[in-house]
């Protein structure tokens, strides 16, 4: 159990499935909420621990064992999967309502529409935490601003601190280890006190990429070290091989910092936006990499897209009764508004 | 989780998943799919393949002189199809929707001679594969065959382990180079009997880890 939960959280990279299906959350009746999510099973886990003591029907739809968010925004848990979770369980004779309760990082994968039409629910979207759901049901569905939010603060960067870095350390301290224990504590310390120094201080460091902000840190750990090493033993460069080594745990451990705990863009993708790419392969379109644009015209400020969007770009509707951007640069391109704009107002460009 | 560049990983998946197929079954996936074809589609059939993915069965199929109906849930998926079967001159004799398991429940009653179905098996959940099954049952004409190829697990200790040596590097591999994995099914045979169809054959390769299994829907019950 506790060997499952490990090794599901230092590998939460690589895709992990729970059971599908309809779930009882304590004594739910046929009146009660239906809350859908995905299969990957770090999240099952912390749902059902933040739904205990309620009473609902969880419904599990098949993500292929990919966390909520990447699976929408790969294109791998869609309406259709949602559609197929609920027909698949029998959703229908178990509650008398039809209405299903979407997790709000769903939203850039989810056709609502979509949903209605092959089942007859209607599907909205909740909190972006499943540990909000509790204080949503009991607000009559009605989101605060927080609950909307998904907050990049120091929770979230301690929570991916360990599991984003673990894989990266057992690349190099796995061959460490078997062929040259010597330098395995050496570099066990350096990595973990490294990625601990960005990941506390990410906000503080200068530099506007991550890559730009791990090069400063790196720059200044092998500067204060040859520093000592020249003052204390006459030669700065008797640690040659860590004063190397330092570089590249921090470039590896700042590969995709930004897009990981503070929700800019990816530094790769910056990289070849730079270098002139127009696109690589299927993984990169510098078309992806642009602000959110809003076609004035088409927008009949339903909101759909206020309601939607994780890093509160969107302010209030304006005097002509349209969206006004309230914090535009904020904004990551994961597609969500646009996906969920029924005038198609909104694309990423 | 919110990795951006894993988030676009995924997104480009389906343009590498045959490449990552062809990879993790070192071109067992390919061989078994044309055997699947040539034993079981005959002109003039109509057939339904469940999880047509990037269309490479239904084009063979197709080519057979069969009238195909793939879906797949996955529109990435079929958009590669799509492009495929253009180029083979298919696309008068394959239909492809956009749907998962759930949309078999509009298929008519005993109007298909084939049901046929590679590595979406494993993909599927527990209760989506019995729902697929009884589907599939429903659909086939009387006497008509259902046909699965799939990842298995090896039934004895010994095997496993030689499977596990084998698979679990290149699974590695194929998932860092493609994003493409596959889960080995358990127990599919008995959903197969369980879903009435009498099961005519279950082959099993070398070692052990590919299953090809032919069932048929009785002619009366």
């Amino acid at each position: 159990m506790v060997l499952d939960w490990l090794v599901a959280y230092l590998f939460r990279w690589l895709p992990r499935s729970a059971p599908t299906g309809l779930f009882a959350i304590g004594n739910p009746d046929e009146n009660s909420p239906v809350i859908v999510t995905a299969n990957f099973s770090l999240t099952i886990r912390r749902l059902r621990r933040a739904l205990q003591g309620q009473n609902l029907w969880l419904l599990v739809a098949n993500s292929q064992g990919i966390n909520v968010w990447c699976a929408a925004d790969g294109g791998i848990f869609t309406d259709n999967r949602v559609v197929d979770a609920i027909k698949v369980s029998g959703l229908v004779d178990r509650v008398k309502h039809r209405q299903v309760i979407l997790p709000a990082l769903s939203a850039p994968g989810i056709d609502l529409e979509a949903i209605r039409r092959e089942t007859g629910f209607r599907a909205r979207f909740g909190p972006v935490y499943g540990k909000d759901i509790p204080a949503y049901l009991e607000g009559r569905k009605k989101k605060t601003e927080a609950m909307r939010r998904f907050e990049f603060g120091l929770e979230h960067r301690l929570d991916m601190f360990v599991s984003m870095n673990f894989p990266i350390y057992l690349l190099v301290a796995a061959p460490l280890a078997l062929f040259w224990p010597q330098y395995f504590v050496g570099y066990t310390i350096l990595f973990w006190s490294a990625v601990a120094f960005l990941y506390l201080f990410l906000d503080q460091i200068p530099g506007k990429t991550g890559w730009g902000q791990a090069f400063w840190c790196a720059t200044l750990l092998v500067l204060l070290w040859a520093g000592m090493d020249w003052l204390l033993r006459g030669d700065p460069f008797l640690h040659w091989g860590w004063l190397l080594a330092s570089f590249g745990i921090f470039f590896a451990a700042a590969f995709d910092i930004a897009g990981v705990v503070s929700a800019r863009r990816a530094d790769p993708e910056l990289l070849m936006q730079r270098l002139g790419f127009k696109s690589f392969g299927s993984l990169y379109n510098d078309k992806q990499l642009g602000l959110i644009g809003l076609d004035r015209d088409k927008c009949n400020g339903c909101r759909a897209c206020s309601d939607i969007c994780p890093v509160g770009v969107y302010g209030e509707l304006d005097q002509d009764k349209k969206i006004a951007f309230r914090n535009r640069n904020a904004c990551f391109a994961c597609g969500a508004c646009a996906k969920q704009c029924g005038q198609g107002a909104l694309s990423v460009a | 989780m919110s990795s951006y560049v894993y988030m676009k990983i995924l997104e480009s998946q389906p343009e590498r998943y045959d490449r990552g197929i062809a990879l993790m079954s070192l071109g067992g996936a390919d061989r078994c799919k044309k055997k699947l074809v040539h034993e079981n589609v005959r002109p003039g059939f109509k057939v339904l393949e469940i999880g047509c993915g990037t269309g490479t069965m239904a084009i063979l199929a197709a080519l057979a002189g069969a009238e195909v109906l793939g879906f797949d849930v996955s529109d990435a998926m079929l958009e590669v199809a799509r492009g495929k079967i253009d180029d083979s001159g298919m696309s008068g004799r394959i239909r492809l929707e956009e749907t998962g398991v759930s949309g078999m429940d509009k298929l008519a009653d005993d109007s298909f001679d084939l049901v046929m179905s590679t590595l979406v098996f494993s993909e599927l959940s527990h209760d989506e594969r019995v729902y697929a099954l009884r589907h599939a049952y429903r659909v086939l004409r009387p006497g008509g065959r259902l046909a699965i190829a799939d990842e298995a697990r090896p039934e004895t200790l010994a095997r496993r382990l030689a499977h596990s040596a084998i698979r679990i590097p290149l699974l590695i591999a194929t998932f860092v180079l493609t994003q493409t994995t596959t889960r080995a099914v358990d127990g599919l045979s008995d959903l197969v009997l369980e879903a009435r169809f009498r099961i005519e054959s279950e082959e099993r390769s070398s070692l052990d880890s590919f299953l090809y299994l032919v069932a048929r829907k009785e002619e009366k019950e």
